[in-house]
């Protein structure tokens, strides 16, 4: 009979069987010595960062948004970045609220909650619900390096509730972003100023300060009527970066507020408040070796209309230490400590939190080797053991083979296990009479096959496929407590499993002329353990599109002009009920002069609005057409 | 087929990455920095007399622990500049007196990188700096522009050191700094 956990154990002996061979990989500078200088001059050097490069053999479905592909979207926010990765799905519910997941499991508001997101490795979650509150994660768009998008569990590496996925937001070093740089968006919908100042400190340091300001403008009904839910936001940070020989040394932080005067019945308005500091140590030893430690305080803050007060601190001290390569091996190992306290005041007709005030602590180390088996393929094995206050240990391994089959081509494939650890809301949540969390709650478990292939078919024409296979168990159902229905009850007697295929190539037509495209399909069957009194059904779980893609193509014109268009359509939603759509987008930039880009936009520009994603709890609203004027100047 | 193109793509397998990692891999960007340090000698001239015979070493000096993790190392082993071959020489700190013919600065405990350069000026020393770790420039600055390893010359200090730098590799920097102003 088909079992996971059996099935998992023998893949993995099946690939500890392979036979190892004798022979090491070519050094680098080996290859290196052989160049021009005009050829050293070529080489991209950013490896998996930036992950364009299809040589880079991540063995993983890892999709990286760089600095430039997100200038030329013209996004204005952090969820309309993550709409170049072809394998996440975005969905706007609200001016300032989306749904954002990986291979399925959507939800509004936050309660998506199988998708771990790092600010330059800052875990952004929240404790109360295990979700991202995007409508408070901002940076400035212009200090961003590259966003690193991994679709599957990253739950060795990092940790818990890295279930479906990893967003790990990277910001510039603080000696790249030297000098002034302003950039202001007048759009019809959203508007946006971003500024930043940075500057050398002796001859080791640097160090930037900026600024944000920023008003989301509000979604429209069906019937074209306003919706009230516009947003605006203010933010100011820093950061600093020294280096001492093998040293570097990194602080930075953010505060912020936001506010959305909003109708009393959306859930989402009132206001946000909070900051984070964070230090990071970094050493590179002379072998290669390298350690990192960083600490980081973070405080978020939310008061809603409906009278909730809800703050949560985090601590956290992680390490992560690199063994050069030893032989065959590769080794990175590390640990981490992560304490919340929060509190939550309900509203007069609130649930409410039971006790009100928790701290909860995460205890973990871990440690992952790679193995080349031969000069072409390497196995990486994990294990993540981590401790948590509800479950106690939970154990996260992952085995990862890798084969690059020819030098422009990679196979590879995984399995690994990830846990969704209880939050607040599952655990200790209660409305008198009606709602019950569940003390027992238990970790919602995932067990993934992945298997995927990078090739580069021609210099100019690379591709991407990424297929995996979920295994679900424990998931959450909420349930009637006996024949009374009320009060309910939050118990695991969901399962199933979801399958789906991810894809994505570029191709240079032409030195000026790039087009890329990205797809994804998702099915999934999960059912309820047989004797549940589950009263609202397996479309709780998430409400996700069966298929989405995507095309854009980005020209470089005379001039100093681009042109870069994109089109997108994402397939129906069934409860509640969103019809698919097809959506489009244009830019027009001109580098006026070196230092003054100015660019036109054009956003949704086939529907008047349209339907994205429906929030049960209030009434539908819509994402209008857009035009946004917008003007970069960097001196 | 042009056997360059084969090992360009052979070094770009070579950075084979198992896992993703936290942190940004620089590994192939140091080696790169690493293999055109020595390789800028090709591209200079040192006044008549410095060298006392056709083979005799050339002193590539590292002010500091090697930032590249190693790899300068791993990239002069068994190299030459022309007939003179390389001999990698660790300082923790530079002087007039340190015979270096090209100098690589990161800073070192002892002497920061503007120290150093100051120390080794109106001798004939190649300095080079990295903008990731100093951002006073020696004669050769590395910097990173379009993803890929470039660099910064100055012109003027090359002259005060008594070096001559060919067109071509002139041609190739990201900017150069002469009497006239910064072209480019």
């Amino acid at each position: 009979m088909f079992h996971p956990v059996r099935v998992w154990v023998s893949a993995v002996f099946a690939l500890a069987a392979v036979p190892l061979a004798a022979q090491q990989q070519v050094a680098t500078a080996q290859d290196l010595n052989k160049l021009s200088i005009e050829e050293l001059a070529q080489i991209k050097v950013t490896s998996v960062s930036k992950t364009e490069e299809p040589l880079n053999q991540a063995a993983a479905a890892i999709y990286v948004i760089t600095q430039d592909a997100i200038r030329r979207s013209g996004a204005v926010s952090l969820p309309e970045i993550l709409r170049l990765a072809p394998n996440l799905q975005v969905a706007r519910s609200d001016a300032n609220t989306y749904a954002i997941t990986a291979r399925g499991f959507n939800q509004n508001g936050g309660t998506a909650n199988k998708l771990l997101v790092l600010i330059d490795g800052r875990a952004v979650y929240s404790p109360l619900f295990s979700g991202t509150f995007w409508d408070a994660q901002k940076t400035l768009i212009d200090d961003i390096d590259r966003i690193e998008v991994i679709s599957g569990p990253g739950g060795t590496l990092w940790g818990a509730n890295a279930v479906n996925g990893v967003i790990n937001i990277i910001t510039k070093d603080s000696i790249e972003t030297r000098g002034w740089s302003a950039d202001a968006r007048a759009g019809t919908l959203d508007q946006r100023l971003d500024l930043r100042f940075g500057t050398s400190l002796g001859s080791r340091g640097s160090l930037r300060g900026y600024g944000i300001g920023m008003h989301q403008g509000e979604m429209v009904r069906a019937n074209g009527d306003d919706v009230g839910d516009d947003w605006n936001h203010m933010q100011a940070g820093f950061r600093g970066d020294w280096r001492r020989a093998a040293d570097t040394f990194t602080f930075q932080g953010d505060i912020y507020r936001g506010t959305g005067i909003g109708l009393p019945a959306y859930l989402t308005s009132g206001e946000i408040s909070g900051g984070n500091l964070s230090g990071t140590w970094q050493r590179g030893f002379r072998d290669g070796s390298s350690l990192r430690v960083q600490a980081y305080a973070d405080r978020a803050r939310r008061v809603l209309v409906s009278g909730i007060d809800a703050r949560v601190d985090q601590y956290a001290v992680e390490t992560q230490y690199e063994v050069a390569h030893h032989g065959r091996h590769a080794l990175v190992t590390g640990g981490g400590l992560r304490i919340t306290d929060d509190e939550f005041q309900p509203g007069p007709a609130t649930s409410r939190l039971s006790p009100p005030s928790k701290t909860l602590h995460f205890v973990n180390v871990f440690a992952q080797d790679a193995i080349s088996l031969t000069e072409r393929a390497k196995l990486a094995v994990g294990l993540k053991v981590e401790d948590n206050t509800y479950t106690g240990i939970e154990l996260m391994p992952d085995a990862r083979l890798s084969y690059t089959a020819s030098k422009r081509t990679t196979f590879w494939a995984s399995v690994s296990r990830a846990v969704r650890t209880p939050s607040r809301f599952d655990t200790e949540l209660v409305n008198p009479g009606v709602l019950n969390g569940n003390p027992d709650f238990e970790s919602e478990d995932l067990i993934a096959y992945e298997a995927g292939y990078r090739g580069l078919l021609s210099p100019s024409f690379s591709v991407s496929v990424s297929a995996y296979y979920n295994v679900y168990d424990r998931l959450r159902t909420v349930e009637a407590s006996g024949p009374a229905v009320f009060p309910l009850v939050i118990r695991n007697n969901m399962e199933g499993d979801t399958d789906g295929v991810e894809v994505w190539g570029n191709l240079s037509v032409r030195e000026w002329w790039r087009v890329s495209a990205g797809a994804n399909w998702f099915h999934k069957d999960l059912r309820l353990v047989p004797g549940t009194r589950d009263i609202f059904g397996v479309s709780f779980a998430g409400n996700d599109p069966s298929y989405q893609w995507s095309v854009s193509s980005d020209a470089d014109l005379p001039r100093g002009l681009t042109l870069d268009v994109s089109l997108r359509e994402v397939a129906s939603l069934a409860n509640p009920a969103v019809d698919s759509y097809l959506e489009a987008g244009a830019r027009l930039g001109w580098q006026a002069t070196k230092t003054l880009n100015v660019s036109v936009e054009g956003r949704n520009l086939l529907h008047a609005h349209h339907l994205e994603f429906v929030n049960p709890s209030i009434k539908p609203s819509e994402v209008p057409r857009s035009f946004t004027l917008s003007a970069h100047w960097t001196p | 087929v042009n056997r360059r193109a084969v090992a360009l793509i052979a070094l770009a397998a070579a950075i084979f990455i198992a896992v993703p990692a936290r942190s940004a891999d620089r590994s192939l960007e140091y080696a790169v920095k690493a293999t055109f340090l020595y390789k800028f000698a090709t591209f200079v001239d040192w006044p008549p007399g410095t060298f006392e015979g056709e083979a005799s070493p050339f002193n590539l000096c590292v002010v500091g622990a090697d930032p590249y993790g190693g790899r300068i190392a791993q990239a002069v082993a068994g190299q030459t500049v022309g007939k003179h071959p390389i001999v990698l020489r660790q300082l923790t700190k530079a002087d007039a007196s340190s015979n270096c013919h090209a100098m690589f600065v990161a800073g070192s405990g002892s002497q920061d990188v503007g120290e150093a350069l100051r120390a080794v000026a109106g001798t004939p020393t190649l300095t080079v700096t990295d903008s990731a770790f100093s951002q006073e420039a020696g004669i050769v600055h590395f910097v990173i522009a379009d993803e890929r390893v470039s660099f910064d010359i100055d012109n003027v200090a090359a002259t005060r050191n008594h070096l001559v730098i060919s067109s071509k590799l002139l041609s190739l920097a990201r900017r150069v700094n002469t009497e006239r102003g910064t072209m480019r």
